[in-house]
């Protein structure tokens, strides 16, 4: 007996079965069973869910976002010197496994829920992001939207907005090597595509289902080529055994694919997780190494000790100015 | 007390029992018979629910109605019967159908159950493969003997087992299956066709029930010589609450990852603790220990 296919099912809300993008999305899945429901927490919010058996069938869940369609920036991520800071968040949860992820303890469920409601969220990003002041906006913190953008297309939804609004940055997040599905985009230069890389060893064993470093390499110089702003982001830098030859070893391999003159600048952090999600992340994956590591816990976050972290960050930069000017590397400081 | 969720750890290799809930004598007979069920009366609880049992599937024969469907689910899940500790639970019966091609002998895998009276809905994951139809179920408090307008299939049962089976179980370990016998129309299910509906299937009953005990990874307890130590270390320590539930996250984590963590357990048992600051430092070192055990 096997697993049922990702999106057998898909949870539809009442209030989205009309929605252009509804349409768009159960066109995609012909085959899929429909559930409807009224609201999309009654099932993306039931207790004691499985993430690991949940993961073996993703299902879809199609809702409407009814508030909340902007948070401000987390202290936890960098803000590269944009006081308004802003993300948001058009779906919930990601098609990848990485074992150190955040979400696995942010979120009671596997499952992915979609907001079909795309242009209440660029209708939010309009009234609160007005043009008196520049912002900077992330949208792929909770998922990854290039990943599945031949299903949603979001990623193009707010291409199109940053075109019309030149003052806000946009950012896009991924582990993907999805670059063929903004082909058919012209880049825009407020938009960021920004590339989480790690050691060929760290994808392979613990960023489950991911793309490979190579895969995603290739894509990044594709996405080069096209002329898209790109952004690499070194983190979580993770400190296993052989770290530092790992990631000397990931660094040159980088740039004999990618091009180190058009980046727009490299991000580097080490492993950091507010505490709550690091004690759910250790109940769901007790077998999880990262998840047990002996972490510095203080504040409610945990990370690496003051002096590991500028260990960490000192090797990786002193390997990436090889490479890059020291301008275009921003660390992001031990933060307990 | 160590927190029953906590005692858990991933173990793939060991397949999970089985608590079948059926309402009526009739529907359990075929099902006693395929699985060769005997009689299993350890208690009045098993008593009361005339609990049958073999090769790890448990059966219980509820009574019609969402409320005893409710009780025995839980009364059964609370003694434990199952010997493993986060068995799958199954409910299985007949219903109705308003829906044209759900026709009388169909097996039908439920993905839905709306319980009437509250309009309250509840969702079991479907993770495992299987070839029947789908459909949400609509558990009503009394026969339904005009057929509904809309498409559903209705009993009297459902919702009660799954809310009971839900706030023991994971979503995923629970399963609803239910064989059509009539489309609503006030027609007399006698105990014979109830029997011969459910008879009818099952094979296929059988086989959904082991994939989902083979399938889905069990997490298994700690076994009872790490328990009885933890036991005493809480106690001997005096460990607060917030500390018993990080040692336990902590040495399921070990036990996962096969690394040891007996031998600094028990070397705490050896030192004196008079204060709550001898306890809060010995409590750091053996987290810093344990702890270390994992980095390599």
């Amino acid at each position: 007996m096997t697993t049922l296919p990702v999106f057998s099912h898909l949870y539809i809300e009442d209030a989205a079965r009309s929605l252009p993008l509804t349409e768009q999305i159960r066109a995609r899945f012909p085959k899929a069973v429909e559930v409807s429901i009224v609201n999309y927490k009654e099932v993306f919010n039931r207790p004691r869910q499985r993430w690991d058996h949940q993961q073996q069938s993703l299902k879809l869940i199609i809702a409407k976002r009814r508030d909340a369609f902007l948070y401000q920036g987390s202290s936890f991520v960098p803000n590269f010197a944009h006081d308004r800071f802003y993300y948001t968040t058009p779906i919930l949860n990601c098609l990848y496994g990485c074992e150190y992820c955040y979400l696995q303890g942010m979120f009671p469920s596997a499952n992915m829920v979609v907001f079909a409601n795309d242009q209440d969220f660029i209708t939010a990003a309009e009234n609160t992001l007005t043009p008196d002041t520049p912002a900077y906006l992330c949208i792929s913190y909770d998922t990854d939207l290039l990943a599945v953008e031949q299903l949603f297309g979001y990623c193009a939804t707010w291409i199109a907005y940053a075109k019309d609004n030149a003052h806000v940055t946009v950012e896009i997040r991924t582990k993907s090597a999805n670059i063929q599905a903004l082909k058919h985009i012209t880049p825009s230069p407020n938009i960021i595509l920004a590339w989480t890389l790690s050691p060929e060893t760290i994808t392979h064993t613990y960023e489950h289902k991911t793309p490979s470093l190579q895969a995603r390499l290739e894509a990044i110089s594709v996405a080069q080529q096209q002329g898209w702003k790109v952004r690499l982001c070194f983190d979580p830098i993770l400190r296993l055994p052989d770290w530092q030859a790992n990631y000397r070893a990931l660094i040159q391999q980088t740039f004999q694919t990618v091009c180190a003159e058009k980046l727009a600048d490299i991000s580097l952090g080490v492993f950091r997780i507010a505490s709550g999600y690091r004690k759910a992340l250790q109940e769901r994956s007790p077998q999880s190494k990262l998840a047990t590591y002996p972490y510095k816990v203080e504040n409610s976050a945990a990370s690496y000790t003051k002096e590991q972290t500028e260990e960490m960050l000192d090797y990786v930069s002193n390997e990436l100015i090889h490479f890059v000017p020291q301008e275009k590397i921003c660390p992001v400081p031990w933060q307990l | 007390m160590i927190p029953f969720t906590d005692r858990a750890t991933l173990n793939h290799a060991m397949k999970r029992d089985c608590l079948v809930i059926v309402s009526l004598p009739s529907e359990a007979k075929p099902l006693i018979e395929h699985w060769k069920l005997k009689p299993l009366r350890r208690n009045q609880t098993e008593e009361r629910f005339q609990l049958s049992h073999n090769n790890g599937i448990y059966l219980a024969i509820s009574g019609m109605g969402k409320i005893r469907s409710a009780i025995a689910t839980s009364a059964l899940l609370a003694s434990k019967v199952c010997s493993t500790p986060n068995p799958i639970i199954a409910n299985v019966g007949i219903a109705g159908s308003s829906i044209n091609d759900l026709l009388p002998g169909t097996l039908v895998y439920i993905n839905k159950i709306r319980d009437f009276a509250s309009n309250v809905s509840f969702y079991p994951d479907v993770i495992l493969k299987h070839r029947l139809p789908e459909a949400s179920l609509e558990t009503h408090d009394n026969p339904v003997t005009t057929t509904p307008s809309y498409r559903t299939i209705v009993d009297m049962e459902g919702s009660g087992f799954i809310q009971s089976a839900l706030s023991f179980a994971a979503p995923s370990t629970v399963m609803i299956l239910k064989v059509i016998s009539d489309m609503c129309e006030g027609t007399r299910i006698t105990p014979q066709d109830a029997s011969t509906h459910i008879q009818g299937h099952v094979e296929t009953i059988g086989h959904l029930v082991e994939g989902m005990r083979t399938h889905l990874p069990e997490p298994i307890a700690l076994d009872e010589v790490d328990l009885k130590t933890l036991e005493l270390v809480i106690s001997h320590a005096q460990l607060s609450t917030s500390q018993t539930h990080e040692i336990t996250r902590c040495i399921t984590a070990l036990k996962a990852q096969q690394k040891p963590f007996l031998a600094p357990l028990k070397n705490l048992l050896t030192k004196p603790i008079t204060s709550k600051s001898e306890r809060n430092a010995h409590f750091t070192e053996l987290l810093e220990t344990l702890y270390g055990e994992t980095i390599e």
